[in-house]
């Protein structure tokens, strides 16, 4: 197996890279090791799963292998596409993991939105990690005509309790 | 666990001060160094800098508006004076490990004398104004009071002014010094709180039993107590861990002596979280949080599930102390809406919560 000098070597990791991966012991330094080698991170890469994944840990009172050998990370890994994809489906997955709250209330209110029946050409847009006090609606159109269409039928979509429940989940967790 | 001094550097011209001759006295085992101004030699680590004690004049106003008054929160008209930097306390989530990161040195000021000449310049110029002014933003208000008895000089201060509270925030149990203390309605005693869970991360802080404990004798010695739930710390059992920390707190505490209770959620600037990461102290309720950046770039956990802890939080507590003014600490009109079902102005908020520290 690729040792970690040999890797940091490869892939020019900066030295407090490899020391924060060092300090995991001999199996979170595999665990990482096991991860990264096949993905071919980079310094970035690995700093930013070290950060999720330790975050993970310290959430769940676990270490930093048990985190990395869940079933769902496992599973994000055999992904398809290539390197940058499954690189990005890994960070997708350790997101998920990170924020269990926040990601399960995303779901609900893109399941939410997906019900309201927003015409073509209409975004409704929370604010990012749902940290913010407003909407975003934006509505583009390429004639008055389809304009009026478009925002007829977004007044249609907003008659519903869609948006009532998007707010509740957004901002109050509820739902 | 009471602090006391591996070694005291005391700067050259202040031996004699008053600070210094306390210190001097209640600390007689401790070795004393002299130092001055620009030789004192940079500690090894954050955890090292926590240990010896500086005493030391401290250099322009001690007055300030709290920090916590930034543009776009709400804000309580708090005004803090630094009497001390660093605490000797070690909480995994404290913003002292990365605002401090440059001068980390525990140091108490031995100019008190004229931090308390400029408190009363601005006492004297607003008679009609109610001050509500705290020693704890950059230290721990009672962690060094068994080594410096400041609050022997605090206490009577306040007592004798009509138009000021001082409150001194503590996660400690170092109250023995107030006891005998005659505080005329003039001083309230607060304690930050989290459930044992959280505490356990609170390094070298009074058990929350012993917190209590304290609080039931300032009260029986004639202070108001009050109530800090912050950092309110989202962890799985939240809600279980926050009820059973309320019920011990209405258990050990008469109501009617709660001055008042704030509730603030875990905030961390990315700064911060590079240096909790950084060291080897065990942090998980700081590190495991559902927190994201906000507005004004601090960490908090995301709107919604804050705003559902806050209100679980204001309604056990407004069951049980139904008079305690209650506040939210730097957050959002949005989020005090939300939670608190109004926004009051700056100047509301500081009259209603200036009013809970009466008899």
């Amino acid at each position: 197996m690729l040792d970690l000098d040999a890797y940091a070597a490869e892939r020019r990791l900066r030295d407090a890279t490899v020391a924060r991966v060092r300090a995991l012991g001999a199996d979170g330094c595999a665990a990482v090791l096991e991860v990264a080698a096949p993905l071919g991170m980079n310094d970035n890469h690995l700093r930013d799963m070290l950060d999720l994944v330790e975050d993970i840990a310290a959430r769940r009172c676990t270490d930093v292998s048990a985190v990395l050998r869940d079933a769902t990370v496992a599973g994000a890994l055999r992904g398809e596409g290539g390197r940058s994809d499954r690189i990005r489906a890994l960070k997708a997955c350790l997101r998920r993991l990170r924020y269990p709250q926040l990601s399960a209330a995303l779901d609900r209110i893109a399941a939410r939105r997906q019900e309201m029946g927003l015409p073509a050409g209409v975004a409704l847009d929370l604010p990012e990690n749902l940290e913010g006090d407003e909407v975003t609606v934006t509505v583009r159109a390429a004639s008055p005509a389809q304009l009026r269409s478009r925002v007829a039928s977004l007044a249609r979509a907003l008659d519903g309790d869609g948006i009532d429940a998007i707010f509740a989940i957004w901002q109050e967790a509820e739902g | 666990m009471t602090f006391r001094p591996a070694e005291i550097w005391v700067e050259r011209g202040v031996e004699e001060s008053r600070v210094a001759r306390e210190t001097r006295s209640r600390c007689s085992g401790a070795p004393v160094r002299s130092f001055a101004d620009g030789e004192l030699p940079p500690p090894a680590s954050f955890a090292e800098a926590k240990t010896a004690l500086v005493l030391r004049r401290h250099r322009g106003g001690f007055l300030q508006h709290c920090p916590a008054g930034t543009a776009g929160m709400v804000c309580c008209n708090y005004l803090v004076v630094n009497f001390a930097s660093n605490c000797p306390y070690d909480c995994s989530y404290c913003f002292l490990q990365d605002y401090l990161a440059d001068n980390p040195r525990l140091t108490a000021f031995t100019n008190v004398e004229d931090g308390l000449d400029e408190i009363a310049g601005v006492l004297d110029m607003h008679p009609h104004k109610q001050f509500r002014i705290g020693t704890g933003e950059l230290a721990d208000s009672l962690a060094l009071d068994p080594v410096t008895g400041l609050s022997r000089l605090l206490v009577p201060f306040f007592a004798a002014r009509d138009n000021a509270v001082l409150e001194l925030k503590t996660k400690s149990a170092c109250v023995a010094d107030l006891l005998d203390l005659e505080p005329r309605g003039r001083v309230v005693v607060s304690w930050s709180l989290n459930p044992d869970s959280v505490a356990a991360e609170e390094y070298g802080t009074a058990s929350i039993a012993e917190r209590l404990s304290a609080a039931s004798r300032v009260l029986a010695a004639g202070y108001k107590v009050a109530f800090h739930l912050d950092p309110i710390v989202e962890h799985e059992g939240w809600q279980e861990a926050y009820d059973r920390l309320l019920d011990d707190v209405f258990e050990a505490v008469d109501v009617a002596a709660i001055a008042w209770f704030s509730l603030g959620a875990l905030r961390m600037t990315p700064g911060l979280q590079r240096a909790v990461r950084a060291r080897a102290l065990p942090a998980r309720h700081a590190l495991g949080a559902e927190l994201v950046p906000g507005a004004d770039g601090k960490m908090r956990v995301w709107r919604g599930l804050r705003v559902r802890m806050y209100r679980h939080l204001v309604e056990r507590i407004r069951a049980a102390a139904p008079r305690a003014p209650l506040y939210l600490c730097m957050e959002t009109p949005g989020v005090w809406q939300k939670a608190m079902r109004e926004v009051p102005t700056d100047r509301e908020l500081g009259i209603r919560i200036a009013a809970g520290a009466r008899w």
